[in-house]
């Protein structure tokens, strides 16, 4: 663990509302796609925003517990938490339906144990590390210049060539090299912070290099551009999900 | 001459043979690869949804008896619990057969409509009946008559209802009477009467929440009267015809045949959001925050948008702490975070969380859908370049979206007038008149050299402020009323001469400190100058390096670098703060930090600036003992030299993180975002412990880095390498 980690853990040990409300903004849209994947149509979408927040309260209670030396990855951390609460939801409805009111099964330190075994599929691996490029570009956003960001955003994420981009803002077109060049640095100093931020493991720290996000610029972008799509459309899906869900 | 012609006839014979395979063979193979790749694809697809039918039909039948079974198990268990009197569990099992009604039905519906239906490519026919039946029978208003207990509104007659909104009111449809009328003129023939009752839901946060801008709603004409006795508080309004916005952007849509709105429909759109905009600086120049703009709160009738419900409604200057109320997605997520830091609303500007949510208003008309992750949200549907531009700048960041609900009104006016939105460009808007000159005139890239750590600071001019002399102030409250929230405006002071008399004094104070700072300045920089041209000689001469430490004897022009450098910068030091008449001020120009490669410098207050020293950890190794030990070992030495070593202060080390540089250090780079951060947090530098590259364990390749406080914004960043322990 790393001293960004190791901080950021300390926020949500201190119940840093902040910290939690940014982990919920980060990993919730996957939280929630892994749980109703998991759910297999026995939970409704409000449940699972339920269970969401209740995975993230139990990793709130268990947090103090959390042992760094047992080398889990942040990403199997989470899933492993959100496993126990799914099952323990599931036999709390058991319960209920039964009529006998059983009490909910305590939680307790078995998912740290656990953590290790607990079988992260490539899909929920991948929706994870994208989660983590996405926060890098929302934190990227307010720090940049307005215009700047849009000119990245308007040349990479919409496509345009920076011929339209130049006309469409009335700048030059090495201008908008310069504006490219600027964000895309930006983007690479918070990718590597908020990655840092949220790894326990060093592979986990190495994967935005695995997924194109390295020095070279255009692979960069169509790196970044995939990711962004990809994350865009999870959180379309999640969206969909609370609009059904209400 | 034959063979000759042999040899060219066989190399041209053999060039378009290779010719052919590559621009025909080849694309021929593609095609036919593609073709048998799109046939595979097609009988996946069909393969897929026969047995996605089929599952699910098995499915839902299964579950549909499986939920007959569990209905008929606890009919008995809830007719005993009726016979022996059992209420409370009756009514438990009574609810739990209704859920197991409601899942038979569910799976019936399922198995005999929607499946087979989507099995056939039908599904659009449901969509009807599946969500636009449910969101009427959800929108459909509660009882026309408000309940006995909670009696009637004296001069009103009560008409119809609409449904409630989230606060537990009641919502009534009435009628003045001719007395009523005849007291109050501006009475229209219909209003709403806002009703909450502690009999019937109502909690009091809620009642007091509502009456706390009442006053100032009246005012503005948006509640013509109020009243309250011992059970109930109410308050009547205009009444609006009509649906709200998410109806009207859907028969837009609609009309547009659904790849995003025709250019009739986009001034139609451009129109509810003016009128949206025109009401909101009605809000603003009286005072107010509406807090809960969305589609559900506009009114569309008769081609103009009404915004209502003013459940939320806060005067702008209220000393009350931020809530996190309002609706996701149209609710600025930075407002969320200053809530939980506990801001008070008049420390922020609540109109520009009014302007975030014209943006996602904005968005969902264009797009029909949500903003589903705020500023970032995509743009899938058709739309001019130029609206999207102005739903991005309101969507931004806190700091950098339109100040003022004029400016984005400006911004919309100009794409709304002309002919073809389409037309129109960013840079024709308003607001972007001046940002394009200004970014023509930035310096040549320098793409060679790392990027310097200066981009967060370099902002393009945002959407012009008023001249603050000029400047409309926002009228100043006295709170009259604390109950109904009731305040009149009081008129923003008028500088008085004197006052005009003591500001031109200061100012010429100012601008002689100024020109005085800038000669001490120009001192330092040929100082700093002269040491790095020595620094630069010695280097020629591998006296200075960075890493390894040298022997003493090997350095004598280093030192006297050193030396040189701590002299004079002293002297300097010494004349600014002569300049300033005092050490207040000293550590914006007078923080001068003396670097060597060999000693760690002397912390001395009356040279340098603050003597706190930020320990970073960045080495992969950070919890290992060998790191633990140089830690340690840094902090000791450090101490001795005089410096303040902080290790846990993790709001500064966020905050410095955020300024470091990356990559390799450019010791001619300019950092002032860095500066500017370490003075703000009182420090005088960061200890930075890395790895090195090389091979062997990371324990054993520790580096660690001082970055000190650069005398001015312009100067390169300070850097020196502590020696590793032998």
């Amino acid at each position: 663990m790393n001293t960004l980690t190791t901080s950021f853990v300390s926020r949500l040990r201190d119940r840093d509302e902040t910290a939690w409300f940014e982990l919920w903004q980060v990993f919730g849209p996957v939280l929630r796609g892994q749980l109703t994947k998991w759910g297999k149509g026995r939970i409704g979408a409000e449940t699972v925003r339920d269970l969401t927040q209740e995975t993230l309260a139990a990793l709130s209670d268990s947090i103090d517990r959390y042992d760094p030396s047992r080398g889990a990855r942040f990403s199997t951390w989470l899933l492993a938490i959100a496993k126990h609460a799914l099952g323990d939801e599931i036999d709390r409805r058991m319960a209920l339906k039964r009529g006998a009111g059983r009490k909910p099964m305590e939680f307790d330190e078995r998912f740290m144990s656990n953590a290790a075994a607990v079988e992260a599929d490539d899909v929920y691996e991948q929706n994870v590390f994208r989660a983590k490029v996405y926060a890098a570009i929302q934190r990227t956003e307010p720090e940049a210049d307005f215009v700047q960001f849009q000119v990245y955003r308007m040349r990479v994420f919409d496509g345009l060539t920076g011929k339209d981009v130049a006309e469409q803002l009335g700048i030059s077109e090495p201008t908008v090299s310069r504006h490219l060049h600027r964000i895309r640095a930006l983007l690479r100093r918070r990718l590597a912070e908020t990655i840092a931020t949220y790894s326990f493991t060093e592979d986990e720290q190495r994967e935005a290099l695995r997924a194109g996000l390295g020095d070279d610029d255009s692979t960069f972008d169509d790196a970044l551009r995939d990711i962004y799509f990809r994350q865009s459309q999870l959180l379309q899906q999640d969206e969909a999900a609370a609009s059904a869900a209400f | 001459m034959s063979v000759t012609f042999f040899i060219l006839a066989l190399c041209f014979g053999v060039t378009f043979a290779i010719l052919a395979v590559i621009f025909l063979v080849v694309p021929l193979l593609k095609g036919i690869g593609w073709m048998i790749g799109g046939i595979f694809n097609s009988l996946g697809w069909v393969v897929r949804h026969v047995f996605e039918f089929v599952g699910g039909m098995l499915k839902d039948s299964v579950r549909f008896v499986g939920a007959i079974i569990a209905f008929v198990v606890l009919l008995p268990m809830a007719l005993f619990n009726v016979v022996i009197g059992r209420w409370s569990a009756s009514g438990h099992f009574g609810r739990s057969m209704k859920r197991e009604c409601g899942v038979a039905c569910t799976c019936l519906y399922r198995v005999l409509l929607q499946r087979p239906l989507r099995f056939v490519l039908l599904g659009g026919l449901l969509e009807g009946l599946e969500d636009r039946v449910n969101e009427a029978a959800v929108a459909a208003p509660t009882s026309d008559k408000p309940r006995r207990r909670t009696g009637t509104f004296e001069g009103y007659t009560i008409v119809g209802s609409l449904p409630g909104g989230g606060s537990g009111a009641k919502l009534y449809v009435a009628e003045p009477d001719e007395a009523r009328r005849r007291r109050n003129p501006d009475l229209p023939e219909r209003v709403v009467i806002k009703s909450f009752a502690l009999t019937e839901g109502s909690t009091l946060p809620q009642i007091v929440r509502e009456s706390r801008a009442l006053e100032a709603a009246k005012q503005l004409g948006l509640v013509f009267e109020h009243g309250m006795d011992a059970i109930r508080f109410y308050y009547v309004m205009p009444y609006h015809q009509g649906d709200h916005l998410g109806i009207a952007t859907r028969q837009l849509h609609g009309r547009s045949g659904g790849d995003g709105l025709d250019p009739k429909q986009v001034k139609e759109a451009l129109g509810y959001v003016e009128d949206l905009l025109q009401t909101l600086t009605t809000y603003h120049e009286g005072g107010l925050w509406h807090k809960d703009v969305k589609p559900d709160n506009i009114i569309v009738h008769h081609g103009r948008a009404n915004l209502v419900d003013l459940g939320l409604v806060t005067p702008l200057r209220s000393a009350m702490t931020l809530t996190t109320h309002g609706t996701e997605y149209f609710r600025d997520p930075e407002m969320v975070r200053m809530a939980l830091r506990g801001v008070k609303v008049h420390q922020v500007d609540g109109a520009k969380f009014d302007i975030y949510a014209v943006g996602a208003v904005l968005y969902f008309v264009f797009e029909n859908t949500f903003p589903a992750h705020g500023g970032l949200s995509r743009f899938a549907k058709r739309s001019p370049e130029s609206v999207r531009w102005i739903i991005r700048r309101a969507m931004t960041d806190y700091n950098q979206r339109y100040d003022t609900v004029q400016l984005m009104l400006a911004d919309l006016q100009a794409v709304a007038a002309s002919a073809d939105p389409w037309a129109v460009k960013p840079a024709d808007l308003p607001s972007m008149r001046g940002s394009a000159a200004v970014a023509m005139d930035e310096p040549p890239a320098e793409s060679a050299r790392p990027e310097p750590v200066v981009v967060a600071v370099a902002r393009s001019p945002v959407p012009p402020r008023p001249e603050p002399g000029h400047a409309p102030q926002r009228p100043g409250i006295r709170m009259t009323n604390w109950w109904t929230g009731a305040y009149e405006a009081v008129e923003p002071v008028q500088p008085h001469a004197g006052h005009a008399a003591a500001r031109v004094i200061r100012q010429q104070v100012r601008r002689n400190a100024v020109s005085a700072r800038r000669a001490a300045k120009e001192q330092i920089r040929e100082a700093r100058a002269r040491a790095r041209e020595i620094q630069r000689r010695a280097r020629e001469h591998r006296y200075v390096t960075v890493g390894r430490p040298r022997s003493a004897e090997k350095g004598p022009s280093a030192a006297m670098a050193f030396v040189t450098l701590a002299v004079l910068m002293g002297a300097a030091m010494l004349f600014v703060g002569l300049l300033n008449g005092g050490p207040g001020d000293r550590h914006r120009d007078n923080d001068v930090l003396a670097m060597s490669s060999f000693n760690i410098p002397h912390a001395d207050a009356s040279v340098m600036g603050p003597l706190s020293l930020l320990l970073i950890n960045d080495h992969p190794a950070a919890t290992s003992a060998a790191v633990q030990g140089e830690i340690d070992r840094l902090v000791k030495l450090h101490r001795e030299q005089g410096w303040e070593v902080i290790l846990d202060d993790q709001e500064a080390e966020v905050a410095v993180r955020m300024c470091l540089p990356t990559g390799p250090v450019d010791p001619d780079a300019a950092n002032p975002l860095l500066r500017n951060t370490l003075l703000k947090f009182n420090l005088g530098g960061v200890l930075r412990i890395k790895s090195v590259p090389g091979e062997g364990p990371p324990e054993q390749r520790i580096e660690s880095v001082m970055i000190a406080v650069p005398d001015s914004d312009d100067a390169p960043l300070l850097r020196l390498v502590v020696p590793a322990a032998e």
